[in-house]
């Protein structure tokens, strides 16, 4: 369904659902002070959806990630990183 | 707040609006006209074409870097199914307690059909906008919002 979604990471309600911590905002501010609409544009996607990932409320897509990633100009896994149960990177 | 809140908050204010000009109406037809002429009161249903008119007001606007991403398309699909389990619900609250009150024998009028057809209509986009708006986190107070 849904051209595109196919493979989509889930959007859940809450926070502690979430194991995929992300850098973003030391990462945004380390390079030059790009500002939510900026890297959104970069990114390909809305300030919304920078501020949700940002804030834990939404899981990106992979491509999503990736683009994120090459807009801070950071490799993937320094954007993103998962943590386990036990807080474990 | 985005387009696409814009759009359901509007919605959301239109269907209650039409609920109670509609239960003003149906309630001043029963008790001036009478029972048979009650129905007339539901003429002012037809409030809810201003639904229309949300995308017109709230028109998309150009040049402004991405409009639609994936979270919002996410967010559109979950609404959808949102906004047809509202009217799902609806149509079994509503055939089921017309037959458990009527009866396995009993009559009722035709009428009853295209109300009930209004009413999952709106009982299907009052799902989905609030599905939006929830999902959306209604807009307001948004923690990690630094910039404009």
């Amino acid at each position: 369904m849904g051209g595109g979604l196919e493979g989509r990471v889930m959007m859940k309600d809450k926070k502690s659902d979430y194991p995929l911590k992300n850098n973003i905002r030391r990462l945004r501010l380390d390079r030059g002070q790009i500002s939510q609409q900026q890297l959104g544009e970069l990114a390909g996607c809305t300030r919304q959806t920078i501020i949700a990932i940002e804030s834990g409320n939404y899981t990106p897509s992979l491509l999503l990630a990736f683009k994120i990633a090459e807009a801070l100009n950071s490799p993937i896994g320094e954007v993103f990183y998962y943590e386990n149960e036990e807080g474990e990177g | 707040m985005n387009r696409h809140q814009k759009i359901a908050l509007f919605n959301l204010t239109v269907i209650l609006f039409t609920c109670a000009v509609t239960s003003v109406t149906v309630y001043l037809a029963y008790t001036k006209l009478g029972p048979d002429k009650a129905q007339a009161g539901f003429s002012t249903l037809a409030f809810c074409a201003l639904l229309a008119f949300g995308p017109i007001i709230f028109k998309k606007k150009k040049g402004q870097g991405v409009e639609v991403d994936e979270r919002d398309r996410l967010i559109h699909i979950r609404s959808a199914w949102a906004g047809f389990g509202s009217s799902y619900g609806y149509f079994i609250v509503v055939c089921m307690g017309i037959w458990s009150i009527k009866g396995h024998d009993g009559v009722v009028s035709a009428n009853i059909l295209p109300l009930m057809v209004a009413g999952g209509a709106l009982m299907m986009e009052t799902g989905r906008s609030i599905s939006v708006l929830v999902q959306y986190g209604w807009g307001f107070g948004r923690s990690g919002d630094d910039e404009g």
